[in-house]
Formats: structure tokens, C-alpha cells, sequence
């Protein structure tokens, strides 16, 4: 039955039937293999959104908040500042275990029209990066490490999987003074870059803040550009020396 | 259309001159102007719940262009419009006290106790002449009303430069309307100026003033919307490739 279906065609349809059968399994596979092999940056979950601002010093918090023993923490003022807070120090590296990110970091400033520098293609592409214009990690205020998405066109770089981070996940930063600042993640959020908060994300605080951004959204492809900004917000925890600071892998 | 492109050939070399200029100092800060933005709020218990203010500051070099809306303050005192003394604070936390600042419980947040939150006075906002700490009282030279705008250049002092290039300066407007004001605005004198009562010099609005950096431009795109388009394609034309030679196929059997 099947040889007679098969001869039916002759020499030129058992060709042209091998040909189709090649070029089906071929096709198919590059599409299985194109398909399954779609990458995309996990987006910040509605359940993170947290507090952006969670240490404001009414009295309860402050008590509830105040440092905790060994920190040895060094107040810059009398104000009411909110948990332990370091003199400046510039950051090495930062590792965040839950997302499995671990990188030395370039120190970056501001462009000429006063916008955040970013690393550029090339060798440190690929580095999470520290802005001097505002404080060291531990400091009191605000401190700023901004890491890229992706690349244009070799995937997934080192602030990929940022959005993917929880309230209370821990985010370790070494720094040249031999401490290692240990932050809590407060609040993962997605922002238009049309309504960036350049207030709330670089503007001061009560506690020694940090504030962790990469790329979101939706590409603009005509631009070059993604339309969103993911931003974790998170808050010192502890400062301990580097002999006792190995994070959890 | 000769004389365009001459125009243009001589315009070209002076273009590149700004350029050149704009990308030799090694230290991108010390060149451009920086420009920063304060949204003021109500300072809590002082009961201006209905005011607001924007301040603009370009700074460049020392040099700051200030440029600043207020509306739902005091209107008047005394039968003429309400001054509004205002100021540059510094030096401290650089953020705005909260409810808790009041540490004496009275139910108002003096200028003082706002101090461990935004410093003491570093810069004057007056509408003329001095702007130093010094003219911080100062309510002949201070915009007054209920609503007002104010535009001015002036040159910041070493302190009053390191606070707001540290985002620690803020911008603080006094003056409570007493009608809204709790108690002891009206009825305590003002720690600053003994002679006034305290509606006059209590923080009504207070802002930080933030350098506009802007949201980064963090990604590539390599890893948005559909990847692998190449690869796609080609298991696409593969798939009608082999629907097309079965058809053909079809047709050879067809013919025997």
C-alpha cells in the first residue's frame, strides 16, 4: 500500500517527497529552536512595588530602625536620620545573589547636559556602574548603580534579570574602605522614561538609600531606546568587613 | 544658491568651534550648566495645606538663573500682601523635616526645628539686592502675596554651591496664613524675629532641589520583541519550501 503510494510519483516524486521531508524537518526545527530560544527581561511584579520610601522618621519607625548592634554607625548630623549610615567610600563591586549578578564597578558621571553617564560599547559594556555625582553606598542619601538591560545585539547584560528582584532581597556592595554594605530591597518598580521620578529616584533621603536602574518596557526601535526604566529601591541594612562578608551564592 | 554654499563653507569651520570647546575640559561637570528642580510641599502640622511651589535653578558655574512659582500662601498681613521670606537652606541632611520634628509637641514646626532636616540659611531668595543669611528676615525685599513668580540670577556663595551641587539644598518658604495655621503661630513669637509672631517666619513649603539626571538609557534592545528573526524566517521559507515540492508531487503523480 505505501510502495504503491510512494511509486505513484515515479523517480521525480520520491525525490521531491525526500526534498519536502528535508525541508519540513529543517524549517520546523529552526522555528523550535527560534521559539524557545526567545529571551526576554523578567518585568517588575505588581507585588514588589513596596515603598519607595520606607524609613521616614516618624518616632515608632525610628526606634524600630535604630542601629543595630556592631554597625558602628558613623551620623553625619542631628537630623533624624534613619538607620546606620558610613562615611564615603568608592564602591568595587556589588553582587546580588537572587538575580546571580556579580560585578566590579565603573565609576560613572554626568554627560554635559547633566544626564547620568552609562557604560558605552566596549570591554565594561556589560559592568554594573556607580554615579559620583551623588553619595557612596552607605552613605547617607542616596546612592546610584545603574547596569544595562542588554546590548543591541548580543543579549542579555548585566542588569537583566533586575526586575525579577523581591522586596527583602539582599544586595552586597564592597567598597575601597574594606566594607561591605549590605542593602534590603524596599520596592522593584517600572517607570515611562516620559515620567522618570528624577525627584524621588536622585533626591535626598532620611536613611543611606540605593537605588539599583536598568532599561524596561517596550524597545523603540526608531529611537534605539527602551521606553521604561526599572528601579529597585533599597536600603542599608548593615556594614560588616570584608573577612566576614562572603554572601550567600 | 552660490552665495548658500559659500555661506555655509565659511559658517562650517566656526560651527565646530562650541564642539571642540564643549568636549576639551576633562571634567564634563565643570563645563556644562546643570539645571535643578524643587517641588515644594506643605511642611506637615504648619496648615498651608493648599500651597505649592516649583523652583527651577540653572546653575552655571557659580552663576544661578532661578526661576520660581508659588500660589495658595498667606495673601496678607497687616492689610498689605503677605511677605514670603524665602531661602536656600543647606549644609545638612538636605530633606524636608517631618511631623516628628517638632520636637517640643506644640503642634508647629518652627524654622528651627527644621534645621537637622535642611540646614541653616545659606542663601537669601530675595526679590533685590543682598542674598546673604544675613538678609534672611528680611520681609521688604521678600515676594509677598498669595501667588507670585520670581525670576532671578544670582551667584551662589562657596557653601550655599557645595549644597546644591550635593543635593542637599533646599528651598524653604515662610510665612503661615493664620487662619489656617495651628495655634501657636499666632499666639508664640517668632524665635527668628522676636518682634513678629510666628505665622511670619514658620517653613510653609519646603523642596530639595534635585539635579535633573534624568532617566539612563540602559539597554540595547537585542533582548526585546522578537529575536531570532533570521532564524525564523528561514525555518518559515523551509516549511513552504517542502509544502511546495509535495504540491509538486502532487502534480507529477497527477500527470501519470
Amino acid at each position: 500500500m505505501l510502495r504503491s503510494w510512494l511509486r505513484r510519483g515515479g523517480t521525480r516524486g520520491i525525490v521531491a517527497l525526500s526534498v519536502a521531508m528535508i525541508l519540513a524537518v529543517g524549517g520546523g526545527t529552526a522555528l523550535a529552536w527560534a521559539a524557545t530560544h526567545q529571551s526576554h527581561a523578567p518585568k517588575p511584579s505588581l507585588a514588589q512595588a513596596g515603598t519607595t520610601s520606607p524609613v521616614t522618621p516618624t518616632p515608632a519607625r525610628a526606634a524600630a530602625t535604630s542601629f543595630p548592634p556592631g554597625a558602628n554607625p558613623a551620623q553625619t548630623t542631628g537630623g533624624p536620620v534613619v538607620g546606620p549610615t558610613l562615611s564615603a567610600s568608592v564602591p568595587k563591586e556589588i553582587k546580588v545573589p537572587a538575580i546571580d549578578v556579580t560585578s566590579t564597578l565603573l565609576t560613572v558621571g554626568r554627560n554635559l547636559d547633566g544626564t547620568i553617564q552609562v557604560p558605552q560599547p566596549g570591554p565594561d559594556y556589560n559592568r554594573a556602574a556607580w554615579f559620583n555625582g551623588l553619595r557612596s553606598p552607605g552613605e547617607l542619601g542616596p546612592a546610584i548603580i545603574e547596569g544595562h538591560i542588554d546590548s543591541a545585539a548580543e543579549g542579555p547584560s548585566v542588569f537583566y534579570r533586575l526586575g525579577a528582584l523581591r522586596i527583602g532581597d539582599k544586595i552586597y556592595i564592597s567598597r575601597t574602605d574594606g566594607k561591605v554594605v549590605v542593602f534590603a530591597v524596599n520596592a522593584v518598580r517600572s517607570y515611562p522614561k516620559s515620567q522618570f521620578p528624577n525627584n524621588l529616584v536622585y533626591g535626598a533621603t532620611y536613611d543611606a538609600a540605593l537605588r539599583l536602574i536598568t532599561c524596561g518596557g517596550a524597545f523603540d526601535r526608531a529611537t534605539g531606546s527602551y521606553l521604561s526604566n526599572t528601579v529597585v529601591f533599597a536600603h542599608l541594612l548593615k556594614a560588616q568587613s570584608d573577612t566576614d562578608a562572603t554572601p550567600p551564592r | 544658491m552660490n552665495r548658500k554654499i559659500l555661506a555655509i563653507a565659511i559658517a562650517t569651520p566656526f560651527l565646530g568651534l562650541p564642539l571642540i570647546a564643549a568636549a576639551t575640559p576633562a571634567f564634563a561637570q565643570a563645563s556644562g550648566s546643570q539645571t535643578y528642580t524643587a517641588n515644594l510641599t506643605p511642611v506637615p502640622l504648619n496648615g498651608q495645606n493648599s500651597a505649592t511651589a516649583s523652583v527651577t535653578l540653572s546653575l552655571n558655574g557659580s552663576v544661578a538663573t532661578i526661576h520660581e512659582t508659588a500660589s495658595g500662601l498667606a495673601a496678607t498681613f497687616m492689610g498689605g500682601p503677605f511677605p514670603h521670606v524665602q531661602h536656600i537652606h543647606g549644609g545638612a541632611m538636605g530633606v524636608c523635616p517631618t511631623a516628628s520634628a517638632d520636637t517640643n509637641h506644640d503642634g508647629l514646626l518652627t524654622t528651627t526645628e527644621g534645621q537637622p532636616a535642611y540646614g541653616p540659611i545659606q542663601t537669601t531668595l530675595s526679590t533685590s539686592g543682598d542674598t546673604s543669611p544675613a538678609s534672611g528676615t528680611d520681609i521688604k525685599i521678600a515676594p509677598s502675596g498669595a501667588s507670585f513668580t520670581y525670576d532671578r540670577t544670582i551667584t551662589l556663595d562657596s557653601a550655599t554651591l557645595a549644597s546644591v551641587t550635593k543635593g542637599i539644598g533646599v528651598v524653604v518658604i515662610h510665612g503661615l496664613d493664620p487662619a489656617t495655621a495651628p495655634k501657636p503661630a499666632t499666639t508664640l513669637k517668632s524665635e527668628l524675629v522676636p518682634s513678629l509672631p510666628q505665622a511670619a517666619t514658620a517653613p510653609a513649603l519646603c523642596g530639595t532641589l534635585v539635579a535633573s539626571t534624568g532617566a539612563p538609557a540602559t539597554g540595547g534592545g537585542s533582548t526585546s520583541g522578537l529575536q531570532d528573526g533570521g532564524l525564523l524566517a528561514l525555518g518559515g521559507v523551509g516549511i513552504a519550501a517542502a509544502a511546495g515540492a509535495v504540491g509538486y508531487r502532487r502534480r507529477v503523480t497527477a500527470n501519470r
